[in-house]
C-alpha cells in the first residue's frame, strides 16, 4: 500500500470490565437491600456509577480512522510524517497507535497512546525515517480506542503497511574537468567546432550569414574590413551510468553507518547522475546483477533525476549469478561518456567492461569498494578476503595496462583527472586506415 | 473543541512495560486492600487470606475475562459474610475495588508496552477520587439516617432501589 487509506469503520464492543461494573453494581446493590447492609450499598456505589458514566457515555458511531504517508517516496535519510487520522465520536477517551518499523526504517514514538476529550478529527503523526535506500515497509499499524472507564473498545484492528520508495541521496560530488566528447545541442561543456555559444574562441573575417550583433567593431574599424566574434558551441553530453548490483559487500548499517559497497555504488551512482543533470547532460542508468530495473532512457532535467533516482532506489541484488554482460553494452551511443561503477569483485563487472572497449566505449571504471571494509571474524576469513583483495589488485593493475582509467570513488573530484585526461585524448590525432 | 494530550511512547509488545507493572501491581494489591477493610472491620480466616491472594496474583493475568466478574462477586459474598452491620471501613473497601476495576480495565484496554502519562493518570485518579466521595456521601447519609431514627433500612433500601433503577434505565437508554 502506498500513500494514505482509509480503514474500514471499526465497532465499539462492550468489554468485560462494563460487565464487570454493570454486574457488580446490580447485584451488590440487590444484596444491600435483600439483607439489609448499608455498608454494602456503599461499597457498590463507586461501581453503581462506574456502571452508569461508562453507559453515559458511549461513544455513538463507529470508529473511522485514516492512515498512511502523504508522499510515496523519500530520500533516504530524510524525516517524514506517518500520520493517523481519526474520526472521534462522543465519548472517545483514549486512542492508542501502535506502529511497526520495517527493516532500514525508524519510527518515532514506537507506539503513542493519546488521550482525547470530545468529539471530533484528530490527528497525530509519528515520524518516519528510512536509514537506507530501497524498497521500505512502514508497518503494520495497530490501533484501538476506548470508552470511559474502559466499558467500550474499538479495536485493536491492524492496518496495512506503507510502502515507501526510499530514494537513494547522493553523494558529495562536484567535476570541473571538460567533458571528453560533447556532442548534443545545448549544454554546459564546450564544444571542439565553434557555433553559437558564450566561450571566446577568436576573431574571424565577416561571412554571409553572420548575425550583425557578432560583428566585433574594434577590429573592424582597425582592419577596415567586417570582423565578427567566433564562439565555441555549447554542447551537452551524453553520460552512461552503469552499475554493478551482482553483489553488496559489507554490513547493512544504513545511512548513519559504514556504506557497503553497493550502498557506495547507488549513492555514488545518484551524485553523478546529479551533478550531470544539473549540468544540462542527457543521462542514462544501466544496471547489471539486479533483480529487475527499469530502463532508463536518456533524458535531461530534474524530473530525470528523480526517475533516476527512483530506478537506482529499485535496485536489488539477484540470486542469480548469471548475467548477460551484452544487453548492458548494447545500444550505447559513441560518444558517450561511460561510467561503469563496481566494486570490481565479480567476473561479470571485467566482462562489462572489456565489451565496453572493444564497442568502441572504453569506461571510465569507478572502484566502489569500500576501503575500510573488513570481513573480520575469524582468520581464515581474514585471509580468505586478503586473497581476494589481491586477486582483485592484479585484475584492475590488468585494467588498467589495457587503457581503461580505474579510479576509487572519493567523492568530490573523483573524475576530474580521468576526465580531463579523456578530453586531451579525444582532441589528440588518431591514426585511421584509408 | 477537541483537545490530545500526548501520554505515552512505547513498543507495542506483550511484555508489559513498567506503566503496565504498575496497573497490574494496583490490580492485585485491590483485593488485598478490600479483604484488609474486611478484616478490620469484621473477621476473616486466615487461609481466605491466602486463598484471595494467589487468586488475584493468577486472575491478573485475564483482566479481560468474566473470571475477574467473579472473582469480585465471591470478594463481595466474603464482605456479606465477614462483616457485620454498618462500618465505616465500607468507603475504603469500595475505593479498593474502584481502584482494582480501573486498573484492570486500563489495563485490559491500553498497549502493554504504553506508558501511562501524567494526564492519564490525573484524569483516572480525579475520576477515582470524585467516585470515592460518592460513595463517603452516601455513607454519611447512611450513618446520619441512622442516627436520627429515620428508618435507616428504609432509607437505604430506598436510596439502593433508586440507584438499581437508575442502573437498569441507563442500561436500556440506548
Amino acid at each position: 500500500m502506498t500513500g494514505r487509506v482509509r480503514l474500514p469503520p471499526v465497532r465499539w464492543q462492550a468489554t468485560a470490565a462494563g460487565f464487570r461494573a454493570g454486574i457488580l453494581g446490580g447485584s451488590g446493590v440487590l444484596a444491600a437491600v435483600a439483607f439489609h447492609r448499608p455498608d454494602l450499598l456503599v461499597v457498590v456505589t463507586p461501581l453503581v456509577l462506574v456502571a452508569s458514566w461508562s453507559r453515559l457515555a458511549r461513544p455513538s458511531s463507529p470508529l473511522v480512522v485514516e492512515v498512511g504517508l502523504p508522499d510515496a517516496q523519500a530520500r533516504e535519510g530524510d524525516l517524514d510524517d506517518w500520520t493517523v487520522r481519526a474520526d472521534l465520536a462522543r465519548g472517545v477517551d483514549t486512542l492508542s497507535v501502535g506502529l511497526v518499523a520495517g527493516a532500514f526504517v525508524e519510527v518515532d514514538p514506537p507506539s503513542r497512546t493519546l488521550t482525547v476529550a470530545g468529539a471530533g478529527v484528530v490527528q497525530e503523526s509519528f515520524t518516519v525515517r528510512t536509514t537506507r535506500w530501497g524498497t521500505r515497509h512502514v508497518g503494520p499499524c495497530t490501533l484501538g480506542a476506548m470508552s470511559a472507564w474502559g466499558a467500550y473498545r474499538a479495536g485493536p484492528v491492524t492496518g496495512p503497511a506503507t510502502t515507501i520508495a526510499a530514494l537513494p541521496q547522493p553523494a558529495a560530488f562536484d567535476a570541473h574537468a571538460p567533458m571528453p566528447a560533447p556532442r548534443g545541442m545545448v549544454g554546459l561543456d564546450r564544444s571542439r567546432r565553434s557555433g553559437t555559444g558564450s566561450e571566446f574562441a577568436g576573431i574571424r573575417p565577416f561571412e554571409s550569414g553572420d548575425r550583425l550583433r557578432r560583428i566585433h567593431w574594434p577590429s573592424s574599424l582597425r582592419t577596415g574590413s567586417l570582423a565578427v566574434t567566433q564562439t565555441y558551441a555549447d554542447q551537452e553530453s551524453h553520460v552512461v551510468v552503469i552499475v554493478d548490483a551482482t553483489s553488496d559487500i559489507g554490513d547493512r548499517e544504513g545511512i548513519d553507518g559504514r556504506p557497503t559497497s553497493l550502498d557506495l555504488t547507488v549513492r555514488a551512482a545518484a551524485a553523478l547522475a546529479e551533478h550531470h543533470l544539473a549540468r544540462g547532460d542527457r543521462v542514462t542508468v544501466r544496471a547489471f546483477g539486479a533483480t529487475a530495473f527499469p530502463t532508463v532512457r536518456p533524458r535531461t532535467g530534474s524530473a530525470h533525476l528523480r526517475r533516476v533516482l527512483a530506478a537506482l532506489g529499485s535496485i536489488e541484488v539477484a540470486s542469480e549469478r548469471r548475467v548477460d554482460s551484452g544487453a548492458v553494452t548494447r545500444g550505447l551511443p559513441a560518444g558517450a561518456l561511460v561510467v561503469l561503477l563496481s566494486p570490481l569483485l565479480s567476473d561479470t563487472s571485467f566482462e562489462v567492461v572489456g565489451r565496453l572497449a572493444t564497442a568502441g566505449n572504453p569506461p571510465v571504471v569507478v572502484d566502489t569498494l569500500p576501503a575500510d571494509l573488513g570481513l573480520g571474524g575469524t582468520e581464515a576469513l581474514d585471509l580468505a578476503w586478503r586473497i581476494r583483495r589481491l586477486g582483485r589488485s592484479l585484475d584492475i593493475a590488468v585494467l588498467a595496462g589495457r587503457g581503461v582509467p580505474v579510479i576509487a570513488w572519493r567523492g568530490p573530484g573523483s573524475l576530474d583527472v580521468v576526465l580531463r585526461a579523456l578530453a586531451v585524448r579525444a582532441r589528440a590525432p588518431r591514426l585511421a586506415l584509408r | 473543541m477537541t483537545t490530545i494530550h500526548r501520554v505515552t511512547v512505547g513498543a507495542w509488545s506483550r511484555e508489559l512495560g513498567p506503566h503496565a507493572l504498575a496497573l497490574a501491581v494496583l490490580t492485585v494489591l485491590g483485593p488485598l486492600g478490600f479483604l484488609a477493610c474486611a478484616a478490620t472491620a469484621g473477621h476473616v480466616r486466615w487461609w481466605v487470606w491466602v486463598a484471595v491472594t494467589v487468586a488475584a496474583f493468577l486472575l491478573v493475568e485475564h483482566v479481560d475475562r468474566l473470571v475477574q466478574t467473579g472473582f469480585w462477586l465471591v470478594l463481595l459474598l466474603l464482605w456479606l459474610v465477614a462483616v457485620r452491620g454498618p462500618t465505616w471501613w465500607a468507603v475504603p473497601a469500595g475505593a479498593c475495588a474502584l481502584i482494582a476495576h480501573t486498573t484492570a480495565a486500563l489495563l485490559a484496554g491500553l498497549p502493554d508496552q504504553a506508558r501511562i502519562g501524567r494526564v492519564v493518570a490525573v484524569r483516572y485518579a480525579a475520576r477515582v477520587g470524585l467516585l470515592v466521595a460518592a460513595s463517603a456521601v452516601v455513607a454519611v447519609g447512611e450513618e446520619t439516617a441512622r442516627r436520627h431514627g429515620l428508618g435507616g433500612g428504609a432509607a437505604y433500601g430506598g436510596a439502593g432501589l433508586a440507584l438499581l433503577a437508575g442502573l437498569v434505565w441507563f442500561w436500556r437508554s440506548r
